[in-house]
């Protein structure tokens, strides 16, 4: 990559709480829980910036509060926000949450990946790409590109770690 | 040796080995010299054939090398050496053998100093270093080493001619086994003072020219020892070792400096850090100039962190060298007021500007990097800084909300940093005294900084940085420790802060006492005395108690608070109205203990002021009910008027905790008998009058006897807390009569905190007895057998389950001591686990016998504990289990396969119990016995077992992955099924981890299975629970960056 487009981003104070505090219904087997905002976003926060050595909440790139879940009809919404309006790493931001979505949710859910509204310069555009399946299957075809899709989504330190 | 020699010759080559061994130590008891040897050689020696030639020298240095360096006489020694030198001269190919019996003979201290002279004479001019093989190379640097630590006067004698010979010998080496012992000699020789002459520049040359080293092993080698790190710790030694080479060294790292290479930057300015302590004025002061620019140059551009940190390292060297120059003695010059006026103008300039970057934050470091160096440095920089930092941080706060918090931020901290800097200085006269007006002024209102807890939280570290200076008044301490004190006392401040403020107040309080028992102390005890005893409320309460407990650092101000909070104490009683007081005291005293009881004052202290006051408390309170339900609210409610909600339990639990942190540190002597003796009286003989405590004949305090008033009885716990806890050294009273008691009491209490505490205590009394008498033992044994095979009458209590705790404390005190009886007791536990009742109970016992218990057993505790008693117990009960599987696998009789069924998962509960505590080495090497053991649990339908079995296996993915490799298909069928284990979720949540942990097995044998894994994942991650769910996605993600 020869030059950043963002070379300096501001870097954001973490909003929401690392671990989340479990409800007592969280432990009655019961009760199903249900799916939800926090739930979404803990799936993605984790995710690398393609630029920086930092996650997308860091950059506050993924808020909690733009995440709407609709868990009986099926359907999730993510909105992001790219760190400048002609971010030219938009599309590849929103592959890899989509990627990482695609892998961590059940199959019954519909996802929509999107920039937040008046956010982007080509905000349509980009929309439009990660909306349609085809493209998002097409992409993922390509090994260079799920390369680097696989890098931000790779956790920095492995989660099955030896338990010393 | 003739027939040895002819033997040696016309063999093969297989027992050549065995003959050199043989003849080493005929030589060794005397039975033959070695000359004998050399002259049985004479043939081969002189042989024509230069094959034969090298044989035999190869013989003879084999031979030397097997022998002792004493077994050769001076004489023998010296001829020997004389003769290999003349070997030298002979067939080139004769070198390596020759090479190697002259570096066994260099490392005896019986060689003459003319051999040595001539050994290195010889080796000088006949052996041409560069053309030798490696290891050759590597015998003649060693033969060096030797004869250089052996014989230094040799090679001083030798002078030049050595030095040279060495450079030459040296020059060209590549290797990095070499080079270490290269390095490391030339370190040596330099350090010894070995005049260098006008070689100085050539030994230069032929080290600095490594500089800088990269080496990078190849990762296929990895038995490869040598790092990177070795090589250039060793050439850094070399460069810094004398200031003879500082007029090439600096400027060679100089160059470096400018290179585009991170590490060779990192590495020049490291070396140079090390060298400069070596130089002195005249070596360094043509360079001072030049080094300050390249730093700030590679401070201020750098991109690594690593690299400005080194740089500012490198500055406080270079500016505590400058201070340690002696003053021009013709115009008084100092130096280092010069050098450091042009480094301070520097940074100013850039730390006046509003703005925040980079560079103002790197001109702050380097200006802090250079007040780290010397004293006189120290004072400089706070002259000229401190005040331009006051002035900023005053002008800031004038100003409007805005941007200045930012500013004043980090005015600030850079106050804090300098204050911090100045505190191992020791000043001629203080620099910060001009300025303590001003900064006592700045450091309050940040104090009281409502808006920012930074500000707050720096205010707090300044304050107790100038606490350490000692240049504050009393008055000035004093109005400072009080606005410390106000946000001690207001609990809606933040906890960090809270905690920031307590460690400076406890520093004040042993540094200045004095201070704080006149203005702090007064105030928090004032208000102390005043709460109410019954108050339902305890957050005040709890502050104070915090406060009290920082400032009890001092012993006579810890009096001081102790004395009034026992009076406290002394007025309640244990029942509903006090309850919520006692529970915040008995907290505030359990923090004291946990702080100060490293001091043996506060510990004896304690034990007579608190804990027998409290143990008062406690047996009045069980003495005060006189009839059942009239404690509290929930006995009331309890159908046998003693619930175990009971209020009074936490309190005695928590006046145990304080009372055992205490007896553990107690030590042997005349206050902790004393205490000893007092409780073994209470208990044994009942006796009330020495605590001063009134009773009703009629109500008697009975606190052994099963029958009576679990009140009472489970005052047990401070047996537990007080006898169980002492050193070893201290006498128990009546210890048989009590060991008596409270088996009786254990076995037959119906009272649950009772028994089991009772348990606890009998084990902890038999763990620490020198001798355990076996009549005691045996008659646990029986009476808890006995127990076992009762039949139940109908309506009769059993009492089982209080057998079998007794029985698992019991064989947990003796494992521990690698007791020859354990086993019995094992055994005995084993023979329940078929028992519907007490079964499953029993399996779970062995976590007790393996884990660490917080109340007896443990270290803390004084109990014997041997080396390694896991292991062993463990070792000792697998082959139990294992038995008892194959037995049971072969019976298949129908009716008592549910019965077998149960009896099996208590065998896997235990093992599974053992197997998360017992270390990694012994699983391993039990790997084969236990897998099938394992996979078989994977089949039951009992939560429990099915979480142990899972655990046991995520451990052993964790930490072996090359051993389960073998099973990762098994494993894997298994963990998927147990995906939809119905009714317990922590199975599902153990078996979906287990899957995730399988991605760090070797990726061939995940590849065939991936996608499989990644389909049957897709139903989990829609499970009802959450955390399910949430590890699912992770164990999904991972499994689909396999083989990527």
């Amino acid at each position: 990559m020869s030059q950043k487009d963002n070379v300096n981003p501001q870097i954001h104070q973490r909003v929401t709480p690392r671990v989340r505090v479990p409800e007592k219904t969280e432990f009655d087997d019961e009760v199903r829980d249900p799916f939800d905002a926090r739930e979404i976003f803990d799936l993605i926060r984790d995710i690398n910036d393609p630029e920086h050595p930092l996650t997308l909440e860091d950059l506050r790139v993924l808020n909690e509060d733009d995440i709407s879940v609709d868990d009986e009809n099926n359907s999730i919404t993510v909105k992001f926000t790219p760190t400048i309006p002609h971010c030219s790493m938009a599309t590849l931001i929103g592959l890899a949450i989509r990627v990482r979505l695609l892998r961590t949710l059940p199959p019954r859910f519909k996802v929509l990946v999107e920039i937040a509204p008046g956010t982007h310069q080509s905000e349509g555009a980009v929309n439009k790409q990660l909306a349609d399946k085809e493209r998002v299957a097409a992409a993922l075809e390509n090994n260079n590109l799920l390369q680097v899709v696989n890098q931000c989504l790779a956790l920095k330190t492995s989660t099955y770690g030896s338990a010393v | 040796m003739d027939i040895f020699v002819e033997k040696y010759f016309s063999d093969s080559g297989l027992e050549r080995e065995q003959l050199v061994s043989e003849a080493a130590l005929n030589i060794q008891t005397g039975g033959n010299k070695i000359l004998a040897l050399v002259e049985a050689l004479g043939v081969h020696l002189t042989s024509t054939d230069v094959a034969v030639r090298i044989k035999a020298c190869e013989l003879l240095s084999a031979v030397l090398k097997k022998l002792p360096s004493a077994v050769l006489s001076a004489s023998e020694l010296n001829v020997i050496v004389n003769f290999l030198c003349c070997r030298l001269q002979d067939h080139y190919t004769l070198q390596p053998a020759v090479v190697d019996g002259l570096c066994w003979a260099s490392s005896s201290t019986q060689l003459s100093n003319l051999s040595t002279e001539g050994m290195l004479k010889a080796l000088f001019k006949e052996v041409h270093v560069q053309s030798c093989l490696q290891g050759e190379r590597y015998k003649v640097y060693l033969l060096l080493t030797n004869i250089f630590d052996q014989h230094k006067i040799v090679c001083s004698t030798m002078g030049r001619d050595f030095l040279y010979n060495f450079i030459q010998a040296i020059d060209g080496e590549q290797d990095p086994r070499n080079l270490l012992v290269i390095f490391q000699l030339a370190t040596d020789i330099i350090k010894s003072g070995f005049n260098l002459a006008n070689l100085a520049e050539d030994l230069f040359e032929v080290t600095s020219c490594y500089f800088p080293i990269d080496f990078n092993p190849s990762a296929s080698n990895k038995k490869a020892t040598i790092t990177n790190k070795d090589l250039v710790l060793g050439l850094r030694a070399v460069l810094s070792s004398t200031r003879v080479f500082a007029k090439f060294c600096i400027p060679l790292m100089l160059e470096k400096l400018d290179s585009d290479v991170q590490g060779a930057k990192i590495d020049s300015l490291q070396t140079l850090t090390a060298c400069l302590p070596e130089y002195a004025k005249a070596d360094m002061e043509p360079f001072v100039s030049t080094i300050w620019k390249a730093i700030k140059r590679e401070v201020v551009h750098s991109v690594s962190e690593e690299a400005e940190k080194c740089g500012l390292q490198l500055l406080t060297q270079l500016v505590k060298s400058v201070s340690e120059w002696p003053i021009d003695e013709h115009d008084g010059r100092v130096d280092l007021y010069l050098f450091l006026s042009e480094i301070i103008d520097d940074c100013l300039s850039h730390i006046k500007e509003p703005i925040q970057d980079k560079l103002k934050w790197m001109s702050v470091q380097m200006i802090l990097a250079c007040a780290r160096a010397s004293s006189d440095a120290c004072s400089e920089v706070v002259k000229s800084v401190v005040p331009l930092i006051l002035q900023q941080a005053f002008e800031s706060g004038k100003e409007p909300s805005g941007v200045t918090p930012v500013r004043m931020d980090n005015a600030f901290d850079m106050l804090v940093q300098i204050l911090i800097i100045c505190k191992p200085f020791i000043f001629y006269e203080h620099p910060l005294l001009p300025f303590k007006a001003e900064l006592l002024e700045l450091i309050k209102s940040m104090l009281v900084h409502k808006k920012s807890k930074n500000l707050q939280c720096s205010a707090v570290t300044a304050s107790a940085a100038l606490f350490a200076q000692k240049i504050l008044s009393n008055d000035e301490v004093e109005s400072m420790a009080m606005l410390l004190l106000d946000i001690l006392l207001d609990e809606h401040h933040d906890v960090s802060l809270r905690n920031d403020v307590k460690a400076t107040v406890g520093y004040l309080a042993t540094m200045q006492s004095h201070i704080v028992r006149r203005c702090m102390l007064p105030k928090v005890v004032e208000e102390l005395k005043s709460i109410d005893v019954s108050c339902k409320q305890s957050q005040r309460l709890k502050v104070l108690l915090e406060c009290a407990t920082a400032l009890s650092g001092h012993f006579e101000i810890f009096q001081d608070v102790i004395k009034p909070l026992m009076t406290k104490v002394s007025e309640c009683s244990l029942d509903e109205d006090h309850c919520i007081f006692l529970k915040e005291i008995m907290l505030g005293l359990k923090a004291i203990t946990d702080c100060y009881l490293s001091d043996h004052m506060y510990t004896e202290y304690m034990a007579l002021n608190v804990c027998l006051p409290l143990l008062k408390l406690c047996v009045q309170g069980a003495l005060s009910p006189s009839a059942p339900g009239q404690c509290c609210a929930s006995c009331e409610d309890s159908s046998s008027g003693y619930s175990q909600d009971c209020i009074t339990l936490p309190l005695m639990q928590s006046a145990g905790t304080i009372m055992r942190n205490v007896c553990q540190k107690l030590r042997p002597g005349n206050t902790a008998n004393f205490v000893s003796s007092l409780i073994s009286d209470l208990y044994v003989n009942n006796d009330l009058l020495a605590f001063d405590i009134k009773t009703k004949p009629t109500f008697p305090f009975l606190p052994l006897d099963a029958s009576l008033y679990p009140l009472q009885t489970r005052t047990v716990c401070f047996l537990t807390a007080s006898l169980c806890a002492f050193d070893r050294a201290v006498t128990i009273p009546n210890v048989d009569q009590l060991q008596l008691k409270l088996m009786s009491l254990a076995m037959h209490s119906p009272d649950l905190p009772t028994y089991v505490a009772a348990a606890k205590t009998f084990a902890g009394f038999i763990n620490k007895q020198d001798q355990i008498s076996t009549e005691l033992l045996e008659k646990t044994l029986d009476n808890v057998s006995k127990a076992f095979d009762k039949k139940q009458k109908a309506g009769a209590p059993s009492n089982k389950i209080q057998s079998m705790t007794l029985l698992i404390w019991t064989t947990k005190a003796l494992a521990q001591r690698n007791h020859v009886r354990t086993m019995d007791f094992v055994d005995l536990i084993m023979t329940q686990f078929g028992d519907a009742e007490i079964g499953e109970m029993a399996s779970a016992g062995f976590s007790i016998l393996m884990r660490e218990s917080e109340e007896v057993l443990n270290s803390a505790s004084h109990a014997i504990s041997k080396m390694m008693y896991k292991q062993r117990f463990f070792l000792l009960v697998l082959p139990k289990i294992v038995n008892a599987f194959e037995t049971m696998k072969l019976d298949n009789n129908a009716p008592q396969e549910e019965e077998n069924q149960n009896k099996k998962a208590n065998y896997l509960t235990a093992l599974a119990e053992m197997l998360v505590l017992i270390p990694k080495q012994v699983l391993l090497a039990q790997f084969s016995s236990l897998m099938p053991l394992l996979l078989q649990s994977l089949h039951s339908k009992v939560p429990s077992l099915l979480l142990s079995a899972l655990s046991a296996l995520l451990n052993l993915i964790q930490d072996a992955p090359d051993l389960m490799n073998s099973y990762a298909d098994t494993l894997l069928d298994n963990f998927l099924s147990l995906l939809e284990f119905k009714g317990n979720m922590s199975v599902r949540l153990k078996a979906v981890t287990c899957i995730g942990a399988l991605t760090l097995l070797p990726s061939p044998t995940l590849i065939p299975m991936k996608n499989r894994v990644i389909k049957s994942l897709c139903h989990t991650l829609d499970d009802r629970k959450r955390s399910v769910r949430t590890a699912a996605s992770k164990a999904r993600s991972e499994w689909c960056i396999v083989g990527t």
